[in-house]
C-alpha cells in the first residue's frame, strides 16, 4: 500500500519535501514516475505537466522536491499523480491526491474602527464599549460542496470539503500601557471572495480596562494551514474622560474630494448613550451649509463614523475651501472641526 | 444707462453656479458695524466697508476715508481687511484688500492617520465706483481673488467677481424725520481662466431696506435684508437695530448701539431641512456699538466700531474696525 507520509494537504515554500512510502520494493512494482498538474486544468486537452524529479530515499520511499517542482506555478490546487511502469508495459495505476499550494499570508485589510494615529503618535480613541472589526483576506481558494472556487479564475466543479476547508486561526493579546492582561486563540473562515471577518469585544475585558487610560494595543497572529502566518500590531487610545474624546474629533480622510465621489468621515467618540445628536457643518463666514441628526445607533457608547459626501443641504457640491464642523450632543459640545475641501 | 443696469443685475437671476460655500470669506463682515447690524447691506451706507456688500453704497462725503477691520474668531482663523475710498465730485472710487487664512488644518489620510499639518489662504482685491444720479447710487465693483493651499499639493485657484447695485438714496423726499434708502446688489463670480461661474456664496441677489426716524439729537435706524439665493430658491433675511444719539461736542460727536440678526431663514423649498433646527442654527446674533470722534487737532473724523457675534455652537466672533474720515 502506497502512503503519503507527510499529513499536509495545503503547503507552502517552507514544506518543500513531500514523501511518498511505497511499502514495496520499486523494483518489483516497476519504475515510478510522478505527474504534477494543476488541478484547475483537469478537464484542459493541454493539460498542464512539469517535468519533475525525485529521490528515491530508499528503496521504498520516494521524495519530491515540491518547491522545486512548482517554483514558478501559481498558488493554487494540484493533482499530484503518481504512476508506475512496470518494465515495458506502459499501464500504470495511477495514485493521486488534491494538494493545495499557498503562500499568500492572511493580512488585515481594515479595521473598524481604524486605529489610525493622532498628531502625537497615539492611536485614536477606542472605549471599553466598543468592539474591533478586523477585516482578514487570504488566498487563493475557497473550498465548497459545489466545487473550489478560484476569484479569478472561476470554480472547478469537484467537493473537496472533507479535504480542505477555509479556516484560518487568529492569537490576540492585549495589553494597556504595556502591561499584557489578555491573550486568547480562535479560528474564523473565510468566505468565497477569500475574505473573513472576526471580532473583538472589549466589554469581555471589562474588569482589565475598567478606570484605565491610555495606549490599548492589539497583537495578532493569523495563520492559515500551509502555515503563513503574518503578525500584526494596532494600537489605539483607551479614553475614559468625555472631554479627552471630545477634544479628539476628526474628519479622514482631510482633505477629500466630493467631485471625485470621495467620502470623508466624521469620526467621534461618546463614553455613556446619549438622547441626540446633531452634526453641523459651517463656512468660513459661519453660514450653515450641512445639518445631520444622528440616528439611534450613532447615539450610544463607542466610537462611531459618520460619513459624508460632501453635498451640502442646498443639493450641490461644496466648492474648494475649508469648512468647520461640529458635532452637538446634550449638554455636551465637540472640538471645533476644520475640513478641507479640494477637488 | 439705467436699461443696462437693469440687465447686468437680473443676468445672476439666470445663471446658476453648480457649487456652494466656496470663496465664502468674502460674506464676512467687513466692519464691526456690519457684523453688529447683521450684516445688511445698507449698514454700511456711504463708508468703504460696503465694497463687498453693494458697491453703490461706496458713495460717501469726505474726500478720502480709510478703513481697517480685523474680526478676532474660531482658532486658527485668521481676517483682515483695509479699505480706501477717494470721492471726487459725483464719483466716489474705493480699494479694498481682504485677507482670510486658516491654519493648522489637520491631514488625515483614508485610515486615519495624522499627516501633518496645512494651511489655507485666500485673498480678496477689490476695486469699486459709484456715482450718484438724481438721488440715486450707482455701483460697480470688480474684484480678483485668490484662494490657496500650502503644505499640501494644490494649484492655486483664481476667480473674478463682478458686484452690481443700486441704492435710492431718499425715497421718501424732504421728509426730514424719516430717512428711506433702498438698496439692491447682485454677485457673481467666475473662476479664471474658463470664466465659468461659480456660486460664491448662499446668496447672490440681495434686497436692503434702511429706515431711519430722527427726533432732535436721536436717532433710530432700522436696517433689513431680504436674501435671494436663485440656486436653491431660498429667502433669508437680515436685520439690524441701531438707536443712536448725536452730541453737541467738540470731540464725540456720535455713538450707537447695534444689534444685529443675521440670518433668518424664511422661505425654501426643501421641507425635510427646512426645520426649527435649520432655522436655529442658521442664525447669529450680534451686539456692538460705535463712537464718532473728531480729533481736535489734526480736524479728522474717527469711527471705531465693535462687535460680538454669538451662535447657538460656533465660537464667538468679535470684530473691531477703525475709520478715518477727511
Amino acid at each position: 500500500m502506497i502512503d503519503f507520509i507527510d499529513n499536509f494537504r495545503s503547503f507552502n515554500s517552507d514544506s518543500t519535501f513531500l514523501e511518498i512510502d511505497l511499502n514495496t520494493d520499486v523494483e518489483t512494482i516497476g519504475v515510478p514516475s510522478v505527474r504534477v498538474a494543476s488541478a484547475l486544468t483537469l478537464f484542459d486537452t493541454t493539460l498542464h505537466e512539469i517535468s519533475h524529479t525525485f529521490n528515491v530515499v530508499d528503496n521504498n520511499k520516494i521524495r519530491l522536491n515540491l518547491d522545486q517542482l512548482l517554483n514558478n506555478e501559481k498558488d493554487g490546487l494540484y493533482k499530484i499523480t503518481l504512476m508506475f511502469n512496470y518494465f515495458s508495459d506502459t499501464s500504470s495505476i495511477p495514485f493521486q491526491r488534491y494538494y493545495l499550494l499557498d503562500r499568500t499570508s492572511p493580512d488585515i485589510y481594515q479595521f473598524s474602527p481604524f486605529p489610525g494615529q493622532k498628531s502625537d503618535g497615539s492611536g485614536q480613541d477606542i472605549t471599553v464599549n466598543d468592539t474591533l472589526g478586523l477585516y482578514i483576506t487570504d488566498g487563493p481558494v475557497y473550498f465548497d460542496i459545489q466545487g473550489v472556487i478560484y476569484p479569478d479564475s472561476g470554480t472547478f466543479p469537484i467537493d473537496l470539503t472533507y479535504i480542505f476547508d477555509n479556516q484560518k486561526t487568529i492569537q490576540y493579546g492585549l495589553s494597556i500601557n504595556n502591561n499584557n492582561f489578555a491573550f486568547q486563540a480562535d479560528s474564523f473562515m473565510v468566505d468565497s471572495s477569500l475574505n473573513g471577518h472576526y471580532s473583538i469585544d472589549n466589554n469581555l475585558y471589562q474588569s482589565n480596562l475598567i478606570n484605565q487610560s491610555g495606549d490599548l494595543s492589539y497583537a495578532f497572529t493569523i495563520r492559515d494551514k500551509a502555515g503563513n502566518s503574518n503578525n500584526i500590531d494596532v494600537l489605539f487610545y483607551l479614553v475614559l474622560n468625555q472631554n479627552s474624546a471630545n477634544a479628539h474629533f476628526f474628519n479622514y480622510p482631510n482633505p477629500f474630494s466630493p467631485r471625485n465621489s470621495e467620502i470623508t468621515n466624521f469620526r467621534y467618540t461618546l463614553l455613556k448613550d446619549t438622547e441626540w445628536g446633531k452634526l453641523f457643518i459651517f463656512d468660513s463666514n459661519g453660514d450653515l451649509v450641512y445639518l445631520y441628526q444622528l440616528k439611534e445607533y450613532e447615539l450610544s457608547s463607542g466610537t462611531h463614523n459618520i460619513l459624508w459626501d460632501g453635498n451640502s443641504i442646498y443639493g450641490s457640491k461644496l466648492a474648494n475651501g475649508v469648512y468647520f464642523s461640529i458635532i452637538e450632543f446634550p449638554k455636551n459640545k465637540t472640538r471645533f472641526n476644520k475640513i478641507a475641501v479640494i477637488n | 444707462m439705467k436699461i443696462i443696469f437693469i440687465y447686468l443685475i437680473s443676468l445672476p437671476m439666470i445663471i446658476f453656479g453648480d457649487e456652494s460655500g466656496g470663496l465664502s470669506f468674502l460674506n464676512i463682515p467687513t466692519s464691526g458695524n456690519s457684523a453688529s447690524l447683521g450684516n445688511t447691506i445698507t449698514a454700511d451706507l456711504y463708508r468703504p466697508t460696503s465694497l463687498l456688500q453693494n458697491p453703490a453704497n461706496i458713495w460717501q462725503n469726505s474726500q478720502h476715508t480709510f478703513s481697517i477691520s480685523k474680526r478676532s474668531a474660531i482658532t486658527q482663523t485668521n481676517y483682515l481687511n483695509g479699505f480706501y475710498g477717494l470721492k471726487i465730485r459725483d464719483l466716489t472710487f474705493c480699494l479694498g484688500v481682504v485677507q482670510y487664512g486658516v491654519n493648522k488644518i489637520e491631514e488625515y489620510d483614508t485610515e486615519a492617520n495624522f499627516q501633518g499639518y496645512f494651511n489655507f489662504q485666500n485673498w480678496a482685491i477689490a476695486l469699486g465706483t459709484s456715482k450718484r444720479m438724481s438721488g440715486m447710487l450707482f455701483g460697480i465693483g470688480v474684484s480678483h481673488i485668490t484662494q490657496n493651499f500650502t503644505q499640501i499639493s494644490y494649484n492655486k485657484e483664481n476667480f473674478l467677481g463682478l458686484d452690481i447695485g443700486v441704492t435710492v438714496m431718499d425715497l421718501l423726499y424732504r421728509n426730514n424725520n424719516v430717512i428711506l434708502t433702498v438698496s439692491y446688489v447682485n454677485k457673481i463670480m467666475f473662476d479664471i481662466p474658463d470664466f465659468q461661474q461659480v456660486n460664491s456664496a448662499t446668496s447672490n441677489n440681495i434686497l436692503g431696506i434702511k429706515t431711519l426716524f430722527r427726533q432732535n439729537s436721536i436717532s433710530l435706524s432700522i436696517f433689513s435684508d431680504l436674501l435671494f439665493n436663485a440656486n436653491s430658491k431660498m429667502v433669508n433675511m437680515r436685520a439690524g437695530l441701531q438707536p443712536q444719539i448725536n452730541f453737541k461736542n467738540n470731540v464725540l460727536t456720535n455713538a450707537g448701539i447695534n444689534i444685529g440678526l443675521n440670518k433668518l431663514p424664511l422661505y425654501w423649498t426643501d421641507d425635510d431641512i427646512f426645520n426649527d433646527d435649520f432655522i436655529e442654527y442658521s442664525r447669529k446674533l450680534s451686539i456692538g456699538g460705535y463712537l464718532e470722534i473728531m480729533l481736535p487737532v489734526i480736524n479728522q473724523n474717527m469711527l471705531i466700531n465693535y462687535a460680538y457675534e454669538n451662535h447657538k455652537v460656533l465660537p464667538a466672533s468679535q470684530y473691531v474696525s477703525i475709520q478715518f474720515s477727511i
